[in-house]
């Protein structure tokens, strides 16, 4: 017979020890370095630090002199540009390769490989790789060319630098392509069988079914795909012509590149700590925002 | 025990006089028992091999001393060389450029070598070209000593085969101002293209070989492009203008027929391979580019990559008068102020920077100057790189020295520069371009020097 009774308070100490112990290691981690440097860039972000030297507090000055520069506008505008760009691309392209190896193709493992394999590769290397494709005379160009037109400086043109960049990046869409097939298999087929019964289209099933489905799993590749662009940095380093960090002119000077120059080609510590603090702020008041919102569109099944 | 403390505190002060801490570094590192110096330069692939013999010739002196090297790229070595000097892990010996100083503060992470000059009897006015010494010298103090002769940074090269080509006389026609370089570039582009795309181009104002020639060119033609305590940006001064509106002229006048600044953008992804500064620099080799702005650091490799070619060099053409500047700016060596073995350090640094055997060996096998004056009288330099180039190259280190923009354009000033073309294309004018790179410029030369 089990005993109904509570255990007793030594026995609860001795299981929450436990517990802790186990999460000693992550919980050390957590703090060292995570919460660690976070704590350490808010109150960088108050001083006026250099690598050389050392600091003093200086209260909001910096915040001050952030916002008075414009190319921390500069920066956030490309940078949400970006997003609006990348965040629906990937989104797209991820789902609908997912939708395509979902259904009864030949060769489906060797199709999922194929879409996968860009997502396993350095970002570096396939922005390197991808920036011979947009050269003026690179296979983008050569291609378009076919049709008598003649291509554009993608690399050297404001205007298409960002969704060259995007272009390439979604290259990468394999990830968000598994997370969408393992929601995929996950939605139960009956539900089909009953919409087909009913008549409904497949677009219908789709919209209807698929979409309200997966709907979570939606939500959760959002936030990772807005978070991730929020930090966007390389396409900016390494696409524009002439190897100009930001360029051409300040088109692709994301936020993220902003930060790096003021830590890192300027040292100046105390402003690259203010932008980074501001960055963590608007990616937690993005997500807030989302997940907010999620309540009305997400389907979580009960 | 008063007597006994006396006793005491006697041997430890004797100890302490005898005692290394206190070595006035008179004698050679070997005297001074195994010491471990930690080495940082950027001296990378076919310089390897002088850096080897660099420490053998300096182990058979100095048996005692061994040496912990690590290579970094130039375009690495300066965020690798502050962030280790904020954290204090600078190596013994370390390569930096004389315009890192400002961000470097000196006082703080480097040793004042005054004092070991001074105790050694050296006369630098007399061993050391002028522009080189002056530039290792920050606030009055000397932090560094230069490695190799880095003023002549404006050196133009010019390919005699093509010149013969287009039917110029390489020596007659060879430009002197601005006015005959447009004339003689006109009639090589004409002469060397005969189809829609070019194939040969005479010159991209816009190459960045080491330094940018924007630069190159307003300090050659004496329009400085910051101020002499590198606090003031003055690309946006008559002078530096006008020089850049002069190359905007040139795209047009010259390749206007083939696109202007695309035309030679296309160039460069075609012929060149891409928009570096070292394809264009094997286009140049190659034969695809007449003319190329580089330093004295080029001259080898040209001549290892075409040994067949016919090159000679110029100062770089003045718009009015030829003038030419001598830059005050270039690569060193410091001893970090945390090493523990700075008397080894400052003797090897003596080695590698002063001496003939050290310094002048490593500059002679590469074919450029050494910033060591009797140096640069060796048979071998006027053997190698024959009169006419020598008698240039001489001429280019001792022209009036000019600050130069800091060499942080590694990373800032050179890029911004660098997006000319895009930003032309994109319907910008050259005027409202350099104002907002000037603008930048300062910008960061105030955030810098705060």
């Amino acid at each position: 017979m089990i005993s109904k009774k509570p255990p007793s308070s030594s026995l609860r100490k001795g299981y929450t020890g436990t517990v802790l112990l186990f999460l000693l290691p992550w919980l050390f981690s957590l703090i060292v370095f995570w919460y660690g440097p976070i704590l350490y860039t808010v109150i960088l972000s108050l001083m006026k630090y250099r690598l050389i030297g050392g600091g003093y507090f200086i209260g909001f000055s910096n915040y001050t002199k952030i916002f008075q520069d414009k190319l921390f506008w500069t920066g956030l505008q490309n940078t949400f540009v970006f997003i609006l760009m990348y965040v629906p691309a990937n989104f797209a392209l991820g789902l609908f390769t997912a939708y395509l190896l979902n259904m009864n193709i030949k060769f489906k493992g060797f199709w999922r490989a194929i879409i996968y394999v860009p997502a396993v590769l350095p970002v570096v290397a396939v922005l390197v790789l991808g920036k011979f494709m947009f050269y003026p005379n690179g296979l983008v160009n050569t291609l378009i060319e076919l049709t008598g037109i003649k291509g554009p400086l993608w690399l050297a043109n404001p205007n298409l630098i960002k969704p060259a960049s995007v272009m390439l990046m979604i290259w990468q869409c394999g990830t968000a392509m598994v997370v969408y097939l393992g929601a995929l298999q996950g939605v139960p087929k009956h539900l089909y069988e009953a919409a087909e019964i009913d008549g409904l289209s497949h677009s219908g099933q789709f919209f209807h079914i698929t979409i309200p489905m997966i709907s979570p799993t939606i939500l959760f590749r959002m936030v990772i795909d807005v978070i991730f662009g929020l930090m966007i940095f390389v396409p900016g380093l390494i696409l524009p012509e002439g190897n100009v960090p930001g360029g051409p002119g300040t088109s692709s000077r994301f936020y993220a590149l902003h930060i790096y120059e003021k830590a890192f080609q300027r040292f100046n510590l105390g402003e690259a700590s203010a932008l980074a603090t501001v960055l963590i702020l608007l990616s937690m008041v993005i997500t807030f925002f989302i997940m907010r919102m999620s309540n009305r569109y997400v389907h979580y099944e009960a | 025990m008063k007597k006994l403390s006396v006793i005491l505190l006697t041997v430890v002060i004797s100890l302490f006089y005898v005692s290394p801490v206190y070595s006035t570094g008179q004698g050679d590192a070997a005297k001074d028992g195994p010491v471990e110096l930690s080495w940082w330069h950027l001296w990378g692939g076919s310089r390897t091999e002088l850096i080897d013999a660099l420490l053998e010739e300096y182990a058979d002196r100095n048996p005692n001393v061994t040496f912990d090297v690590t290579f970094t790229p130039p375009n690495e070595l300066m965020k690798k060389v502050i962030q280790a000097a904020g954290t204090g892990t600078l190596p013994d010996v370390v390569q930096i450029h004389s315009g890192w100083y400002t961000n470097l503060m000196p006082a703080e992470t480097l040793e004042n070598l005054s004092l070991y000059a001074e105790r050694d009897g050296l006369n630098l006015e007399s061993t050391l070209v002028d522009a080189e010494r002056l530039r290792s010298y920050w606030e009055g103090s000397l932090y560094s000593l230069p490695n190799v002769n880095a003023g002549a940074q404006g050196l133009f090269f010019y390919n005699k085969d093509l010149m013969r080509q287009a039917g110029l006389d390489p020596i007659k026609d060879a430009p002197k101002n601005w006015a005959e370089f447009t004339e003689v570039s006109r009639i090589l582009v004409d002469k060397l293209n005969t189809g829609k795309e070019l194939d040969v181009i005479a010159w991209d104002p816009n190459q960045m070989a080491g330094q940018p020639s924007v630069i190159v060119f307003s300090y050659g033609a004496g329009y400085p492009t910051v101020s002499n305590d590198t606090k003031i940006a003055l690309l946006d001064t008559p002078g530096v203008m006008k020089t850049a509106q002069a190359f905007d002229d040139y795209m047009e006048n010259i390749y206007g027929s083939y696109g202007g600044y695309r035309g030679v953008m296309e160039w460069n992804s075609r012929v060149a391979g891409a928009d570096t500064g070292a394809a264009q620099v094997q286009a140049f080799i190659n034969g695809n580019q007449v003319f190329y702005v580089s330093g004295s650091w080029t001259i080898g490799q040209v001549k290892s990559g075409n040994p067949d070619m016919d090159f000679g060099i110029l100062p770089v053409p003045g718009f009015e008068v030829q003038h030419g500047g001598t830059a005050k700016n270039g690569w060193s060596y410091a001893i970090s102020k945390s090493s523990k073995h700075k008397d080894a350090a400052w003797d090897f640094l003596k080695f590698i920077t002063l001496e003939a055997e050290g310094n002048g060996e490593f500059c002679i096998a590469q074919g450029r100057p050494s910033p060591i004056i009797s140096v640069n009288k060796d048979s071998r330099f006027l053997t190698e790189s024959g009169p006419e180039i020598w008698s240039n190259l001489v001429q280019s280190m001792n022209m009036d020295i000019v600050p130069e923009a800091l060499d942080i354009h590694q990373d800032t000033l050179k890029p911004w520069l660098r997006d000319i073309p895009s930003r032309r294309i994109a319907g910008e004018s050259i005027d409202s371009i350099m104002l907002d790179i000037n603008d930048r410029y300062q910008d960061y030369l105030d955030d810098i020097n705060r």
